[in-house]
Order: C-alpha cells, then structure tokens, then sequence
C-alpha cells in the first residue's frame, strides 16, 4: 500500500482563466479567475474535502485535476509507481491512460446519465473505448463493479428513468470505479439526494476507499457532509485556497476569517440555545472585479491597511497547516467545539 | 378562542386531506393533518420530498395547482381580525380559491417565500411596482406616493442597500440573496399575522443563508407573526421553529416542541433521520442510513406508511391498521404503536 504521507498528486501554481468575450467578434473583455494560482498536495489514500460557496473554484480545480478542463497556468503531477506524470502535459494514449487513473463522479444523477443507456452500456462505455474488455468479459466485469456499489444483476438491462436518485448516483459511482482508478474527484456527490438517502452514498463511498486504497477530492458546499468524509479540508474563496489542514486542525481552530465565517454560518440545532452567530455581512465575491490585494478584504472583520493593498501568500503555519493570510498566527478565531472530534 | 402561554390561536388545521388525481392513480400528499399555528410562534416542518410538507402550506393559501390538486376534507380555520378588532372566523376551505375573500387573505393576511426567488417576481417589472402593488390591492385608499415610501422603508428593512434607487431595479439587477430580501419585503409589506417560508434559503450559499434565516427571526420578532418554516435540512428548521411536525408520506409522524424532538426523539422515523444525517457539531460516528426507499406514492399502504422501512416494526400490528397520533407526555405527539 502507498505510504499515506506520499503525496499521490502535486498541484503547483493551477491557474484556470475563463475569457470574458462580448460582441459580434467575441473580443476579450477581461477574465474570471475561477482558480487562481493554487498549490495543494493531495496524498495518497486520504479523502481530501474541498469547501467553498459557489463561485469559489472548487468544480473548476476538480475539473483541471482530471484534465476536463485545460489549465491557464501551472503544473500537476502525478505519482505512478517510480514514475511521475506531468498531467498537464499528456497528450494522446497518454492522457487516455491517465483518464484511466482519474475519475468523476458528478452531482447530479439526473443529467449525468444517458437515458439511452441502459446501466451495462453505461458502466460498460469506460472498458470499450479504453480497449479493456468487451462481450462476455465486458458483462462479467460491469456486473462485478455493480454488485459492489449496491446494484443488482437484474439491473443490468434498466434504463436511468427506472432508478430513483440514490440509485442512480451509484450507477455513477459504478462508472468510476470500474476502470480501478486510483483517484476519484467527487464533485457534490450527494448534493441532489435526498437526506434519507445520503448516509447510505457516503458510507458507501467511504467502504469503497477502504477496499480499493482509493484517493478522493471530495468537492462540497455542506460543511457538515465535509466533516464527515475528509481526512483533510481545504477551504476556497475567490479562486483562491485560503487554508489546508488537517480535519480536526482547521474545525476546531482555523486560521483564516473566512474559515472562521463558513463555520459560524452552518445551521446547527443549538443555535437556537445560544442566541445570534454574528453573521458576516456582503455578498460573494464577483471574480471579474477582484480587490487588489486579499480576495476577502470586503468581508473580513478583521482587516487591516496592509490587507487591502497585499495578497497574502499561502504558507504554513504549525503543523500541518496552511493558511493565506497576514494575521493567521495573531488572530483567535471561533471553531467548532472540540470535544467531538 | 384558545390560546398557549399567552399567544393566540391564528390558524387551526382540522385532518387536513389534500389529494392528487393523476392518471397514474391518486396521490395522497397529505393525509389527515392536524396542527396549531399561533401568533408569535414559529412551527418548523421537516420531512423528505414528496412529505406532503409544501402541499399543506399550499393548501392553507389556497394556492394547491388544481387540477389535478384539491383539498377532500377536513377544515383550516382562521381566527382573522379586522382593523377594530373583530373577530372573524373563516374555514379557508369553504372559500373559493380565486375568490375575493380569500385574494384578501393571501398576501394580506399571510405572506409566504418560496425557494426560487427568481421564478416568484417577474422579470418585466420592477422589484418596487411589485411589492407596491400588494400594498394598492389589499389597502383602500393608499395613494401611490405612500405605497412608494412604504416599499422603500419595507426594502431598507429587509436590508437592500441604497432603497431608493433599487426599488426602481428589476429582479435580474439582483443577486440570488437580494431577491430573497426583495421577497421577504414583498410578503411582510401589509404586515401579515403567518409567514410561511417554503424552503426559503435553500438556493443560497451558506454564509447569505445564515444572513436570510437572521433576518427572517429578527422580522418575526419585530412584527410579532406567527411563522411556519419548511425544509429538509433538520438544523435549519432546529435553529429557526420553536416546535416541529415530522412529516413523512402525508402524515405527521412526531410532533413535539424543538428541545424535546431533538434530545428525546420518539418515533422510529424521526431517530432514524437524526442518526443518517451528518452533522457540524457532536460525536463524529458512522452515519446509519435509513433502509430501504421511498414507496411508491401511488401505493396503498394499510397500516404505518413508514413499515416497509421501520426497524422496530410489529409484523401482524403495525402493518394492519394505521396507527393513530398519541400524545404521549404534554405536547409531544407520536404516531406509533410502540408508545
């Protein structure tokens, strides 16, 4: 098994642009940053969860990660075996192998399936292209890869109209696991189901990881399922990541404002019991009109001069823990409380 | 006329039926209801789709999509007053839905906000003719230069920047938490005794959520209403209701004051959600789901609607004749044969 502090991806300096084009000729008008200038290492095995609020460039870096989308800018690299693939280099056969590698499974389960598609053409489309299996062999290793996400053989034939939304999200955790991959980037996988349902998609998620040494990014607005699933968070604003720690680490201390105010901004029972929160005012940030120097000036409490003119850096602060911003180790802020953990 | 601790009887609803006749077969989406809503107080709503949670609000406005909706029995009761004072009893069932009477009601006397701002405004006029013109219907003898000062302030409370010039804007202008501000003004601005939120906030981003649930307890404390709060996500509705009603297939399942449901669950359905839903706060444990699906909602089901998945069921008892609701200590109701 990899060494868990290995690092299984290196992400350095991503940059995702997306033009802003207006007009007849489509003239440039400026660019949104969706994911600017992010370092992050993801090891080996663990469940990496990625929070933000819409807009943060949580979707666009799992999309760079599996190369759906091109990056603008900067480098990943892979580890395999002795081996270290430059991502954002492949091309061709290549790339294909690294698909192989990494997948996705989407959030919503209703428009990530072809409804022509029945589920062994569903789960079975990775091996054909790939060249990996067809016929009979094809058959054998798709039911094998249902069986496992909780499907049954019967299920074969039926079409995603027949499946109600749990099921359907695992049909689409079947068409990720079944090329073995080593990493899988989960973009909102439980977002669009129902709450009953969503224990039984993370729990199975989380067996499947054990079984397979599995390496997730767990991509979700809900800090609550993040909690949950993550070995380590790390948290986005504004293209930008803000802090990467460990689980317990970042929930129970952070460091940056921002991590402070999505964790005072969850709605908890008790709430109710200890009165207002203090809720941090302003909207979310608009990425084609970002502030000169720290992305979260706007809404920060805590701002000072020096904020609004220089970008903080990311850099680490005790441990195992990252943060951007110039007052991390000056600053108490409010986590959860600690005794759950 | 009844009263708890000291807050009046505003809406009683009577074993509320509300079904649904579809080709497929008849829906029974709500299913014998019962419940109080009182003045100042705030009753939450939870349950999974297809609970019936929405159709019972809908049912009390009158707003079920009809055909293939309609109310088959039981009575919603409305203790109105009017501008003396005088009492008015009304059965909102008894009323044509389109009718005067209860165009008077909606809007005037309860306001709701739904999920989806976008789709509640229309994008060909302005965010302010849109509040003004609730204020012009319900009010007699408002000028139009009133119902114009009344919106600005209405919208500056609800905290819209600069009101004064973004009553003239229209709802594209506006952010995703702006239209729910511009909503919120628009459903308090003839100062109704229920607000109805259907699931309000579940389109924002978390930290513009904590902002709209804020200024939703603090209007409701300012205006004294009585507020019914919908949605799935049990913490919202933990931090926002003072009592809650678990629905499931139509039917209350537990019914209780919100300390209580959440320290003292009873019924297998409610202890069932607490344990297969993460949380941001206590022990980290491995979630346990609930087993099973959703039946059909075409299905008859004889006895407990919750059978097929309960893991405490009585075979011979709970699957033979509905359970009824028992109100097991002061309170705090359960629909289930173990109590």
């Amino acid at each position: 098994m990899a060494n868990p502090q290995e690092p299984l991806l290196e992400i350095k300096n991503l940059k995702k642009y997306f033009p802003v084009q207006r007009g007849f000729l489509q003239r440039t008008l400026g660019f949104v940053k969706a994911v600017d200038d992010v370092n992050l290492e993801v090891r080996a095995g663990e469940t990496l969860g990625i929070v933000g609020e819409s807009g943060s460039g949580k979707t666009t870096l799992g999309r760079c990660v599996t190369r759906l989308y091109e990056p603008t800018g900067g480098k990943i690299l892979m580890r395999d075996g002795s081996q270290v693939l430059s991502v954002t280099d492949l091309k061709g056969q290549e790339l294909k192998g690294f698909r192989r590698m990494a997948q996705t499974i989407f959030q919503d389960p209703y428009s990530s399936l072809n409804p022509r598609m029945n589920v062994l053409q569903t789960v079975g489309e990775p091996l054909l292209v790939n060249n990996i299996a067809r016929g009979k062999e094809l058959e054998q290793r798709v039911t094998e890869t249902i069986v496992q996400v909780g499907l049954r053989v019967e299920h074969l034939q039926r079409y995603p109209h027949s499946f109600s939304g749990g099921q359907r999200q695992r049909i689409g955790i079947a068409r990720a696991l079944v090329l073995n991959p080593k990493v899988i980037v989960a973009d909102e996988p439980v977002s669009a189901l129902d709450v009953s349902i969503q224990a039984q998609i993370l729990n199975l998620l989380l067996d499947l990881q054990q079984k397979y040494q599995l390496t997730y990014l767990f991509i979700s607005h809900a800090m609550s399922v993040i909690r949950y699933v993550s070995d380590r968070i790390a948290v986005m604003y504004a293209g930008k990541l803000v802090e990467l720690g460990s689980k317990k680490e970042l929930l129970i201390t952070p460091k940056h404002p921002y991590t402070e105010t999505l964790l005072a901004a969850v709605p908890r029972t008790a709430q109710r019991r200890r009165g207002k929160r203090g809720v941090t005012p302003g909207e979310p940030p608009d990425l084609s009109n970002l502030p000169a120097g720290c992305v979260f000036v706007p809404r920060c409490k805590y701002a000072q001069e020096m904020c609004k003119t220089q970008a903080p850096e990311l850099r680490m602060v005790g441990t195992d823990c990252w943060v951007s911003c110039h007052f991390a180790e000056s600053l108490s802020l409010h986590g959860i409380s600690g005794a759950a953990l | 006329m009844a009263a708890a601790n000291g807050h009046s009887l505003f809406v009683e609803v009577q074993d509320l039926k509300t079904y649904f006749f579809l080709h497929e077969g008849t829906v029974k989406a709500v299913d014998g209801v019962s419940f109080n809503i009182y003045e100042g107080r705030s009753l939450g709503v939870i349950g999974e789709s297809g609970c019936g949670k929405s159709v019972t609000a809908q049912s009390i406005m009158r707003i079920v999509p009809s055909p293939p909706g309609r109310e088959v029995g039981g009575r919603i009761t409305l203790y109105l007053k009017d501008d003396q004072q005088h009492q008015e009893v009304v059965d909102v069932l008894d009323l044509p839905a389109s009718g005067a009477k209860m165009r008077g009601i909606r809007g005037k006397q309860i306001g709701m906000i739904f999920q989806e701002p976008m789709t509640s405004f229309s994008p060909l006029h302005t965010i302010g003719s849109q509040i003004m013109e609730n204020i012009l219907i319900h009010e007699s003898g408002v000028s139009n230069k009133q119902a114009r000062d009344r919106t600005i302030e209405m919208l500056s409370r609800v905290g819209i920047p600069r009101p004064k010039t973004l009553i003239d804007a229209y709802p594209h202008q506006f952010s995703g938490g702006m239209r729910q501000r511009a909503m919120i003004a628009m459903a308090l601005v003839c100062g109704p005794r229920l607000l109805i939120g259907d699931e309000p906030t579940t389109a924002l981003d978390v930290t513009i959520e904590a902002q709209i649930l804020d200024l939703i307890k603090d209007l409701q404390a300012q205006f004294g209403m009585a507020l019914m709060y919908i949605s799935h996500d049990l913490a919202v509705v933990g931090e926002m209701a003072d009592e809650i009603m678990v629905m499931y297939l139509g039917q209350v399942m537990e019914h209780s004051s919100t300390d209580e449901i959440f320290d003292n669950p009873l019924h297998p359905y409610t202890i069932a959600l607490w344990r297969s839903i993460p949380t941001i706060e206590g022990k980290l444990e491995r979630l346990v789901p609930i087993s099973g699906a959703l039946p059909s909602p075409y299905a008859t089901i004889p006895g407990c609607p919750f059978f097929s998945r309960c893991e405490r069921r009585i075979a011979g008892t709970c699957d033979g004749a509905p359970p009824p609701l028992k109100e097991v200590s002061p309170g705090h109701q359960v629909r289930c044969f173990l109590y």
